[in-house]
């Protein structure tokens, strides 16, 4: 293989960028060819710059790409793939980043008062003698927790520095739900995970939406979701989990069912799977007792991954 | 005035080629099967494009389409490359574009000869 002439990668350069808004594999087929064509071009004999100018310009190549595939002109009327995922799971970000606030402001017991309750209370009822943030401390306190929310929303806000100011948000949201994880950090751990996602499946459209790439995290995804059954079932088998009831064993099957499916990528498995993880964040909203932060972690896996699973797809539809 | 008669015949062969490529390219592909510059050399060395860069997005929505296909060639010796194949879809619009071809051919011929 010969080294690749400056022009060259200057042209190549420049045709990626003026097929923006090409389909990604499509994009990729032309510029993989274009490039094959010169390098033969040039092995056949031919000088790089006369096969350029043969070619014509990038311009000109990238406006009979568009041609071909009804892409009108004017960039505002249509946008490519990559910028609808981030969109989407930004927005998505913002709704989880406002009901984990509400949730843990207002509904969720301050754990501080918890445990006084604890010493308190001889009867164990400790959620009924604790206050939430809101009660305990005032607006003031109960509007730090909208400050991931705000994180969230900064990148729909930035324009072209959606990129950059993705990852940030991504990383103080994490950083957050680490330094205050023993209070209430840990609740933003689904939110921090979801802000990931949408830096990361828009990179992964960006670089051409590789199949291999999207069967490997879909697997990676299902084995994340049948965890805690297997977990489950690993207890129960070996006694450290002492009788199970029967809610149990339905759960877990309904479980490894959903994930199984989800692996084989059948039709709306990623919605349902979404919806799910919602059902099971309300539970933990509502009605999960000492274990709500785990089933909050568990229903907020589900809804991530369903999401990012929605929004791989939307994106790579009709190929 | 020579000038300007070559500008017209050059506006003029770039729209009509422009309408044909397609079907000459799925005409080659018919004959065997090819890759990107041996298609670019056949199209330029029969005047059927000026420009050959507009042959790969024209390559690229044909495969979208179904009308052709492709798959890797690694030779023992020299890289490897992407062959166009034509499919079965592919042969049926070659079909369709040469039924309409062979109607106005001879009309647009018998129009030029009374012309003359």
């Amino acid at each position: 293989m010969i080294q690749e002439h400056p022009a060259i990668q200057r042209y190549l350069r420049a045709l990626n960028s003026e097929l923006q808004r090409v389909p990604n594999a499509s994009r990729e087929t032309i510029i993989d060819d274009v490039r094959a064509h010169v390098a033969d071009a040039v092995d056949a004999g031919r000088e790089p710059d006369e096969v350029l100018a043969a070619l014509g310009s990038p311009k000109d190549v990238a406006r009979d790409a568009r041609e071909q595939f009804g892409i009108s002109a004017d960039p505002s009327r249509q946008d490519n793939p990559a910028d609808r995922a981030s969109r989407m799971l930004h927005r998505a970000a913002v709704i989880l980043a406002v009901v984990t606030a509400v949730f843990v402001a207002f509904i969720l017991p301050s754990y501080a008062t918890e445990e006084g309750g604890v010493s308190s209370d001889s009867t164990g009822s400790t959620l009924q003698t604790a206050t939430g943030l809101f009660e305990q401390y005032g607006l003031g306190v109960a509007l730090l927790p909208l400050v991931p929310a705000l994180l969230a929303l900064l990148p729909l806000l930035s324009g072209s520095l959606r990129l950059p100011v993705s990852w940030l948000g991504a990383v103080l949201v994490t950083g957050f739900s680490i330094v205050a994880g023993l209070s209430i950090g840990g609740f933003f751990v689904p939110l921090a995970l979801l802000m990931w996602t949408a830096v990361l499946v828009p990179l992964w459209i960006r670089r051409g939406a590789s199949p291999v790439v999207g069967r490997s995290w879909r697997i990676v995804g299902a084995l994340l979701m049948v965890a805690p059954a297997l977990l489950g079932i690993g207890g129960a088998l070996t006694g450290t989990f002492l009788d199970p009831g029967a809610p149990f064993w339905i759960v877990t099957i309904l479980a490894i069912g959903v994930s199984v499916l989800f692996a084989l990528r059948v039709r709306f498995i990623d919605v349902t799977v979404g919806v799910l993880g919602v059902a099971i964040m309300g539970l933990a909203v509502f009605d999960a007792g000492l274990l709500v932060l785990a089933v909050w972690w568990g229903g907020g896996l589900w809804l991530v991954i369903g999401l990012s699973a929605v929004a791989a797809r939307r994106s790579t539809a009709g190929r | 005035m020579v000038s300007i008669m070559n500008e017209d015949e050059e506006r003029i062969a770039t729209n009509i080629r422009k309408g044909v490529l397609e079907f000459c390219v799925l005409g080659l592909l018919a004959r065997r099967e090819m890759y990107g510059l041996e298609l670019a050399n056949e199209l330029v060395g029969r005047s059927l494009t000026a420009s050959e860069g507009s042959l790969y997005p024209l390559l690229a929505r044909l495969r979208d389409s179904g009308a052709v296909d492709t798959r890797w060639n690694a030779p023992d010796v020299g890289r490897a490359r992407r062959y166009y194949t034509i499919t079965a879809r592919g042969h049926d619009q070659l079909r369709a574009f040469a039924d309409v071809w062979r109607t106005i051919v001879p009309q647009v011929g018998a129009l030029l000869q009374e012309e003359s």
